[in-house]
């Protein structure tokens, strides 16, 4: 690409010297002509001159392209600076033209600026001024100075005749001195002056040399080094103490006054607290809203609902303050003594037994005690395991990331273990564990790290379970009963709850051996099929609630028919519970629910005590009500598009700026905008690229020529250069020979 | 195709006998190759041949008379014994009279062990013995027209449950391809399917491919699969077999659609019971027949049916035909946009979007999985760090969705950096707020009334 640009750089730059040749009179054998179809118009048109062109092409090539290849690889050029030598000049002329310029340079140098003798022109030798020359030889001699007297050296060598010095004879007369001794003392003289000083040199060398080496000693010694830390400690003990004096000064030192908190009022506190418990409330709904992030949107669109379901929420809520206020003075009848001893206790144990203080470590160990205690749930632990959870829940505050990793790594472990023994007997720290993470996090929201996947655990182990007595049901009800308060507040539906309570309700009903249990956990074969079934009418007894630690007890049981009462009583709140739940659910209630009442209605109540009478009597008015309530049904509507069709309208179309040479210009897109516009420059692209392309080829077999040209020339100088040599061979060898002849 | 053996030799036997009981079976196969009983060598042969003769009779007594389930044993012997054609064909011949409706428990286990462990039918197999006599025919065609006689007297007799759950699946899988004459087997299948329940299951993929290959006629074979459509069969061990099935079954383009219309319908009730594990699957099977079929679009968009009892859908009844689930539509599904895990509530959504045109495969995840996906949700200090990392999930979980419409938004450097300033708001772990009660069971609910410690 480089190269067209070149080319284009190039071919412009010479249009105008070649211009000349295109003013000559052009041969009329050179011109092109084009038919023209149109008879109208003369037949030939000129269109151009080729042949013409071509030269005209092939000539800037030669003066550009032919230039750069002669001066390729040829990286310096030789510039002649030399005046006048191009011109054709007589010598005194070119020199005249030399000194022109070199006043001229001299002039407008800097250096001659200011200087006031540029009239005078200095004399030169070689190029240096003759003052120089003679300093120079001046300097040339210095060297031997301060031996020779002036008037001596002047007597020497300007001596002109006569040298008279006079000098104490040894016998006390004066004699003549003769040039010859004259010289010879002025020689010894200097000698000695040059053994002098050269011996004061020595003295001195030697000198330094020595003190070095002492130096060098000294150093090696290291008396020289300088207790450096010594003085910088001093020097920072003084800064440091000047520091804190400053300080003291500014700051009135590390006594500063905390901003005290206002003193508030029960009242205000109360207030506050009220504040507090509403934000999270409101946090809390809005993590269980499925579009968590138009909260607002839907508080909008209902307006009514969502009203309701607030005053519920704030009555709720406000029964909650009222259960922990129960609570209390329940503690004040007795509890609150026993909490106090349990927590000395602990503290006891605190001390004896090395419980971490660490709160992440202390949790971690409680943990492990809630799980372990709850691994053998007699009546003792399993008090103790409610008192285990709040101590757990303010333990779990102080660090909630690290005490939910906790939680999730025993899930984990959970999981495993129930993997590795599918179908066992439900552990009761399972549900512990349930109960726990109920109590310590929010199960109402939509996820959450730690209720989810427990969730999942739960749900998963009521599937599994296998139901071969009525402890079976009894154990998976209890969970049951769990995960409804679970879903208490975000009414989530949990099918698998669902399915398996349907199951249990099959159980207590004669079913016929077609009817398929909703899950597969059920006994098929007989005796178990109606496990839950009342045969006969019972006696009025007083029915115990039923107690956990012996539900969950590995011991081998006795089937009572105290105990199907007591497990039907509890499937029946359940199923009240979970009716009430989904009743919100008024799109498919009906499809949750009338399979139970279908079976509800089989339900042999006559046989039951009065109580449970009651209690199914009220569930299935509670279940045919809701039915009836909840029996609409939510379509389901499809969002669907509908693609409306304008008809053609027929009337005239008025075209304001009509150009009749390019009438399709308005109708046709693809003919303006931005569109035909990159389309028009993309073929003048094109075209561009094609032109530059042909001209690339040309000078490319214009280069090919010019190097077979050149080749072609140094193979022939070659050859024209052995001729020569064979042919002097030749005539010498002629001449050899002719030689031999001649001798012989 | 007579077998000229040798008498076996009594003694022989009980030697052999012994030698299987004690599992040498690698050394049973070596003295067995030295054997030359077809050779031409007259003298050697006849003895070498009652050596064989013996050693096959010993084994015929090991299966049938051996009163335990020598699984093991068998399993070893057909390893290194049982894998030459002759000795296959020589066994089969052997066992085949042997198979009487008088045998034990144990026996019929054994038979079906050596069953199960010789090679398939379809493996190409290479003979033990040199066979100068051609005494033995020759040919896989024979070889599985035996196998095919031995499967055919083994399942006409009274097989107990355990072994028929157990035969059922792998007969199906493996055998019934290969057998000459597969349509022999029709009577057997169909007694099992009859036998209801996981049976059904299980022999329905062997009637499914009898009315594919044999052209089988099973009329009510639809309403049959439909009676066993229930929401048990989600919660057993060979659902994902079943709903492959069912899904198979369904693809054809020339069902009627009342069948199509019960089917789905019967699928959304089913949704209402099934774990977890299955609402994935179950989803995407119902959307893969509403985008396979249109006919079923009136069934997620109608106005009709305004009440629970209007609804002509017949729940019970067994025949598709009159279920009238095409008048009906699948309000159920609303339910599950309540489902207690997100991801089911948010995949059931595309009932409300525009039909899709692509069916999608039906992933079939274990609650294993499912759990460690939800254990694997980022969450707390993680979140910050890694909103990213969600994203890429939640992508993910488009994937299986059809083609995500929207391209994924650059985001700019800017909008990183302002994202970066205000971290998210839910960074912290939600807790409870109110301290729980100290005791298990609380007082105010009705647990206390219905529990004790």
């Amino acid at each position: 690409m480089s190269r067209a640009k070149k080319a284009q750089k190039r071919k412009s730059e010479l249009k105008k010297s070649t211009s000349e040749i295109k003013k000559k009179p052009i041969n009329p054998f050179d011109l092109k002509y084009m038919k023209k179809k149109n008879a109208s118009e003369p037949t030939k048109v000129v269109q151009g001159t080729p042949a013409v062109s071509r030269k005209r092409a092939m000539e800037i090539r030669k003066q550009t392209l032919g230039v750069e290849y002669q001066r390729f690889g040829k990286v310096n050029q030789i510039e002649d600076r030399r005046i006048g030598e191009k011109q054709k000049l007589s010598e005194d002329e070119k020199a005249e033209k030399r000194f022109m310029a070199q006043r001229q340079q001299m002039i407008s140098s800097k250096k001659s600026r200011f200087n006031l003798n540029d009239d005078e022109d200095s004399l030169t030798h070689l190029g240096q001024s003759l003052s120089s020359v003679a300093k120079y030889e001046k300097a040339v001699d210095s060297d031997d100075e301060g031996g020779l007297n002036e008037d001596v050296v002047a007597l020497a060598n300007f001596g002109g005749g006569s040298m008279t010095v006079k000098v104490p004879d040894d016998e006390g007369g004066e004699r003549k001195l003769s040039r010859k001794e004259i010289i010879a003392e002025v020689i010894s003289k200097s000698k000695h002056a040059k053994a002098i000083r050269k011996i004061a040199r020595d003295e001195y060398d030697g000198a330094t040399d020595r003190l070095d080496e002492q130096l060098k000693n000294l150093m090696t010694s290291g008396i020289l080094h300088k207790p450096l830390g010594k003085s910088d400690s001093s020097k920072l003990a003084n800064n440091d103490s000047y520091d804190v004096f400053f300080r003291e000064i500014q700051m009135g030192g590390d006594q500063r006054a905390a901003a005290g908190t206002p003193h508030k009022t029960d009242e205000q506190k109360a207030a506050e607290h009220e504040k507090i418990v509403k934000k999270l409330e409101d946090d809390k709904v809005r993590r269980m809203d499925p579009e968590n992030s138009d909260f607002i949107n839907h508080e909008s669109a209902d307006v009514d609902v969502e009203s309701v379901e607030v005053s519920s929420r704030q009555k709720r809520r406000e029964e909650r303050r009222g259960k922990d206020d129960f609570e209390l003075r329940y503690d004040q009848s007795g509890k609150i003594i026993l909490d106090e001893r349990s927590r000395s206790q602990l503290v006891a144990s605190d001390e004896v037994t090395g419980e971490p203080t660490n709160p992440k470590k202390k949790f971690l160990y409680k943990l492990e005690e809630f799980d372990v205690t709850a691994k053998n749930p007699t009546i003792e632990n399993i008090e103790k395991i409610g008192q285990l959870i709040p101590e757990l829940f303010s333990l779990s505050k102080i660090d909630t990331d690290f005490s939910s990793r906790c939680m999730r790594a025993l899930l984990r472990q959970k999981w495993k273990k129930m993997k590795k023994y599918k179908h066992k007997e439900l552990d009761f720290s399972i549900v512990a564990y349930l109960k726990l993470a109920a109590d310590l996090y929010p199960t109402s929201d939509r996820w959450h790290p730690v209720c989810t996947p427990s969730l999942c655990f739960a749900l998963e182990v009521v599937t599994s379970a296998r139901f071969k007595n009525c402890f079976d049901c009894a154990r998976v009800l209890f969970i049951c009963s769990i995960l409804a308060n679970w879903v208490d507040e975000s009414k989530r539906y949990l099918p698998e709850v669902m399915a398996t309570l349907q199951g249990l309700l099959m159980l207590a009903v004669k079913t016929s051996e077609e009817e398929i249990f909703p899950t597969m956990s059920f006994p098929i074969t007989q005796p178990f099929r109606n496990m839950l079934y009342v045969g006969e009418k019972l006696e009025e007894e007083p029915i115990e609630p039923l107690s956990l630690s012996h539900v969950f007890n590995d011991e081998p049981h006795e089937e009572t028919t105290e105990l199907r009462i007591q497990v039907l009583r509890i499937l029946f709140s359940i199923i009240q519970k979970f009716i009430e739940l989904y009743a919100g659910h008024k799109e498919a209630f009906c499809a949750i629910f009338n399979p139970f009442l279908k079976l509800w209605k089989c339900l042999p109540i006559e046989n039951y005590p009065e109580f449970l009478f009651d209690e199914a009597k009220e569930v299935q008015n509670l279940l045919e009500k809701k039915i009836e309530e909840n029996s609409s049904i939510t379509q389901l509507k499809r969002k669907t598009k509908q693609n409306i069709k304008i008809l053609k309208m027929l009337e005239p179309e008025f075209e304001e700026d009509f150009d009749p040479e390019r009438p399709r210009l308005r109708k046709d897109p693809g003919r303006k905008g931005s569109k035909a516009e990159q389309r028009k420059l993309s073929q003048i692209l094109k075209r561009e690229k094609r032109g530059a392309m042909k001209e690339l080829r040309l000078d490319a077999k214009y280069l090919a020529r010019v190097q077979t040209e050149e080749q072609q020339k140094i193979s022939q100088e070659r050859k024209e250069k052995t001729n020569k040599i064979l042919h002097s061979l030749q005539t010498q060898e002629s001449e050899y020979k002719k030689k031999k002849l001649k001798k012989f | 195709m007579k077998l000229v053996l040798n008498r076996s030799n009594k003694n022989k036997i009980i030697e052999w006998q012994e030698r299987i009981q004690n599992e040498d079976s690698e050394e049973i196969y070596e003295t067995l190759k030295e054997l030359n009983p077809f050779t031409k060598d007259n003298v050697k042969a006849d003895e070498d041949s009652s050596d064989l003769a013996s050693f096959l009779e010993a084994f015929y007594n090991f299966i049938v008379t051996s009163s335990e389930n020598e699984r093991n044993v068998i399993k070893k012997l057909c390893n290194h014994v049982f894998k030459f054609s002759d000795l296959i064909l020589l066994a089969i011949q052997g066992l085949n009279s042997r198979i009487s409706k008088s045998l034990s428990e144990s026996a019929k286990w054994n038979l079906y062990w050596f069953m199960r462990f010789i090679p398939l039918p379809t493996k190409k197999l290479y003979p033990l013995y040199r066979d100068d006599y051609e005494v033995l025919p020759i040919g896989s065609n024979i070889l599985n027209e035996h196998v095919q006689s031995m499967w055919l007297s083994f399942t006409k007799l009274e097989l107990p449950s355990k072994l028929c759950r157990l035969m059922v699946p792998f007969f199906v899988e493996h055998i019934i391809d290969a057998l000459p004459n597969s349509e022999l087997f029709g009577d057997f299948l169909f007694s099992v399917f009859n036998k209801g329940q996981i049976y059904s299951v299980l022999s329905l993929a062997g009637i499914f491919k009898l009315i594919v290959h044999r052209n089988f006629e099973y009329p009510e074979f639809y309403s049959q699969v439909y009676h066993l459509t229930h929401s048990s069969v989600c919660y057993s061990s060979y659902s994902q077999k079943f709903f492959e099935l069912l899904d198979l079954f369904l693809s054809s383009t020339h069902i009627p659609s009342y069948i199509l219309a019960a089917f789905v319908k019967k699928l959304s009730r089913i949704l209402l019971q099934a774990p977890l594990s299955h609402q994935f699957v179950l989803l995407t099977l119902i959307r893969n027949l509403i985008t396979r079929h249109n006919v079923l679009l009136p069934l997620i968009h109608r106005d009709e049916p305004v009440t629970f009892t209007s609804d002509p859908y017949n729940e019970e009844e067994k025949n598709p035909k009159n279920s009238k689930a095409l008048e009906s539509s699948l309000w159920e599904l609303t339910l599950v946009r309540k489902h207690w895990y997100d991801r089911v509530s948010k995949k059931a959504d595309f009932l409300d979007r525009q039909a899709q045109e692509q069916e999608n495969l039906l992933i079939w995840k274990s609650v294993d999985e499912l759990f460690e996906e939800i254990m694997a949700r980022k969450f707390g200090a993680g979140t910050a760090e890694s909103t990213n990392g969600n994203d890429q999930e939640s992508n993910e979980e488009n994937e299986e969705d059809e083609i995500p419409k929207k391209k994924k938004k650059k985001v700019t450097f800017v909008e990183l950096r302002s994202e970066t300033k205000h971290p998210i708001k839910d960074n912290e772990l939600p807790m409870n707020y109110i301290k729980p009660a100290s005791s298990f069971l609380r007082h105010t609910s009705i647990d206390y009334k219905l529990w004790q410690p």
